[in-house]
């Protein structure tokens, strides 16, 4: 097993929990190839804290639904997930996308899985600031008194 | 003291059937999906998942169609079914300095970096009525058209700017445990964390209220919008199982920095002080309520009088929570028979030597019968 | 990561399993004495399937659990962490939840015993046996118990005193027994009358 780069998966992890639905497409490939649950997708919440000022101490904004799910290879490799929501199957398939991203088909599963995924995200997100640059405004003042 | 009286099963049964004929319509009608209530009620979803304290679209919209539209009673479906989830773990506090912003306005200063972002908004519509809802059909507002700037510049922190001047109170993280109000009870004096849970979950219209309150002058702060940002951010989950943090995913989140009236013990001192709001989803007012309330609730930090119910810490926070208000208030209705033939009684008693003395009428009842 | 070759399965169906074991507990401790299976669970290492039922059902974030020197390894570590979400605290007086074995029983003091206030904020014990019975009968009497029951678990004499020594009603300890795939409850309520020595 490679060393696996830390920032590399905690990127790749970021581009699974996000795709939802958009992993189904993968699902015949990636259940293809011998798996235990180490544990099965389960439904349960994260205690989301914000900060005071956005920038100072801590607090609790309140929670919310994600599901997680663990599995291990034939060759021991183990995937995680944890995606935001309760999707069962979305958080199967990313664990699986996971540990095979682990593994030494780890280029050509970035190649045809993450990086694919990646550049809709990457598309949708820039669609969406374009939309929102639109509503850009420049207020004028106007000076009381003059004239 | 409460009896307990039994009976009433069929009538209960019929009572739910009614309910749900009535949440139904007419049936002529096709059945509102739960996917349209999410992608068409955004805000009233929002709300669900702020002041029910759970963020998750879908549930919130099923218990919106399930209230009927009582989103008090939605938000209470979804608190319920909130406590019967397993946490596994808090995130890291959410970097909304990063947020992939659909709105960002600020009050205080005209041209800023980034600029004003005015996104999806009410404000500057004309509140008319708009028949071509009414009418069958999409309305006929063609999207948003792009002739500005195709992508966003960076939007630093507006109250960071005056920070670095020096002439904004500084947010500190002295790394302290968050407490959480879910597992301890509150106890008073609260913390700021504490409070700024309580109100993240309180009720709009109740913060609302308390923060017009203080600019009707019960507990003035001359407050002003430093920033308002909506938008998306990801958000990250610290799990001892793993020895690095995970991305699980986007939320959408408001947040609302006032710039409040200023502090220092000596006029070369003088601060402007802040007050902080956070709510899930698209939220503009719930948490320009909430950071006014926050502000308030400081006073006896500043060393303010504290004048107005804004700034009344037990107050606030014990009576903030709808679910709460909600469930007391509605406890009223409950069969309160034994306890109230108890009184019935006693204003009976109280008022016979006076009937006695001056020959009044007979009781009620008995002139009745 | 490094925890991840330790980690193994848990329950099949969490939800189901966890709610027959919590049901089967509750019923051990207001039928004190009486054995109750549980449902089928993998072992993990020296914990048997019924201390690790208890364990994957009863520990969560909340729960500080104490493990004696026999159970405390890295696979039980992991895998507690990994199921349960529950620390692993190094001193008994941090604990909501101790697992033992029956050479522990020489000693149960430091386990927090709750307040005359929160008699509830006490440690429960998960006591690990070879079996659930053969030992010295021991009359038990108290709530859930019409009269006597006669109960034989094997436990060493020692542990009896341990038990008036950490107990002041309404302070004091809960256990539960277990041996392979069966629990048995003690609650601190449950009264136990000196081992009844057969009239020889």
């Amino acid at each position: 097993m490679n060393a696996i780069d830390t920032a590399a998966r905690q990127h790749w992890m970021g581009v699974l929990a996000r795709a939802g639905a958009a992993l189904g497409a993968h699902e015949a490939r990636l259940k293809d190839t011998a798996y235990q649950m180490i544990r099965s997708p389960e439904i349960g919440m994260t205690l989301v804290r914000g900060r005071m000022g956005g920038t100072g101490a801590a607090f609790n904004l309140g929670e919310m639904t994600v599901t997680r799910c663990v599995v291990r290879l034939a060759d021991g490799r183990t995937g995680y997930s944890y995606v935001a929501g309760r999707d069962k199957r979305h958080a199967e398939l990313a664990a699986l996308a996971d540990a095979h991203l682990q593994g030494r088909d780890q280029r050509h599963w970035q190649e045809t899985l993450i990086e694919p995924l990646a550049r809709e995200q990457a598309t949708r997100r820039a669609a969406h600031a374009a939309e929102i640059a639109s509503t850009r405004v420049e207020f004028v003042t106007l000076v009381r008194g003059e004239n | 003291m409460y009896v307990a009286v039994k009976g009433g099963e069929q009538a209960i049964d019929n009572a739910h059937r009614l309910l749900a004929k009535k949440r139904r319509g007419d049936t002529d009608r096709p059945a509102l999906e739960v996917a349209q209530i999410r992608q068409q009620l955004p805000l009233a979803v929002a709300r669900v998942m702020s002041e029910g304290s759970l963020y998750d679209e879908e549930l919130a919209a099923l218990a919106i169609k399930q209230a009927a539209g009582d989103l008090m009673e939605a938000i209470f479906l979804l608190r319920a079914y909130r406590t019967t989830l397993p946490r596994f773990a808090a995130s890291v506090p959410l970097d909304t300095g990063r947020m992939q912003l659909s709105r960002r306005i600020s009050a205080t200063f005209k041209d800023l970096p980034g600029g004003q972002l005015l996104g999806p908004t009410f404000d500057y519509t004309h509140r008319l009525l708009d028949f071509a809802l009414l009418a069958e059909g999409e309305p006929a507002d063609a999207p948003p058209e792009s002739n500005a700037p195709a992508s966003l510049e960076p939007c630093p922190r507006v109250l960071e700017m005056l920070g670095r001047e020096g002439l904004m109170t500084p947010e500190r993280d002295e790394g302290a445990p968050v407490p959480d109000m879910t597992r301890e009870p509150l106890e008073f004096p609260a913390s700021r964390a504490q409070r700024l849970q309580a109100l993240a979950r309180g009720d709009e219209g109740f913060l609302l209220a308390l923060g017009y309150s203080t600019q009707r002058g019960y507990g003035r702060n001359h407050p002003f919008a430093g920033e308002i940002r909506i938008g998306v951010v990801e958000v990250w989950l610290e799990t001892p199982e793993l020895d690095f943090a995970v991305p699980l995913g986007d939320i959408e989140v408001t947040e609302c920095e006032m710039i409040n009236q200023f502090v220092g013990h000596t006029p070369d001192q003088a601060q402007f002080t802040r007050g902080y709001g956070l709510a899930f989803g698209y939220a503009e007012r719930k948490a320009m309520g909430m950071a006014l309330v926050d502000r308030a609730l400081r006073a006896e930090e500043y060393g303010e009088e504290v004048q107005g119910p804004a700034q009344q810490e037990e107050f606030v926070l014990m009576h903030c929570d709808n679910v709460e208000a909600g469930g007391f208030v509605s406890h009223l209705k409950l069969p309160h028979y034994v306890d109230f033939q108890a009184e019935l009684e006693l204003i009976r008693k109280l008022r016979q030597p006076a009937q006695t003395e001056q020959a009044e009428p007979a009781p009620l009842e008995e002139n009745r019968a | 990561m490094s925890d991840a070759p330790y980690l193994q399965p848990a329950f099949e169906r969490p939800a189901e399993a966890a709610q027959q074991t919590f049901r089967a507990a509750l019923r051990a401790l207001a039928e004190p004495g009486l054995a109750r299976p549980l449902p089928p669970t993998p072992t993990l290492e020296r914990l048997a399937p019924a201390t690790y039922a208890l364990c994957l059902s009863l520990l969560d974030a909340d729960t500080p659990v104490w493990l004696a020197p026999a159970f405390d390894t890295p696979v039980v570590r992991a895998n507690l962490s990994f199921h349960c979400g529950c620390p692993v605290v190094e001193r008994r007086e941090q604990a909501a939840f101790a697992v033992l074995d029956a050479g522990d029983l020489a000693d149960l003091s430091g386990f927090p015993l709750g307040s005359e206030r929160y008699p509830d904020q006490s440690c429960t014990l998960l006591v690990q046996l070879e079996r659930l019975d053969g030992g010295e009968p021991v009359a038990w009497q108290g709530p859930g118990i019409a009269g006597q029951r006669q109960v034989d678990l094997p436990l060493p004499g020692h542990f009896w005193k341990q038990r008036d020594l950490n107990g002041d009603f309404p302070r004091g300890l809960d256990v539960f027994f277990t041996a392979g795939q069966a629990l048995l409850g003690l609650p601190r309520s449950t009264r136990c009358l000196a081992p009844i020595r057969e009239a020889s």
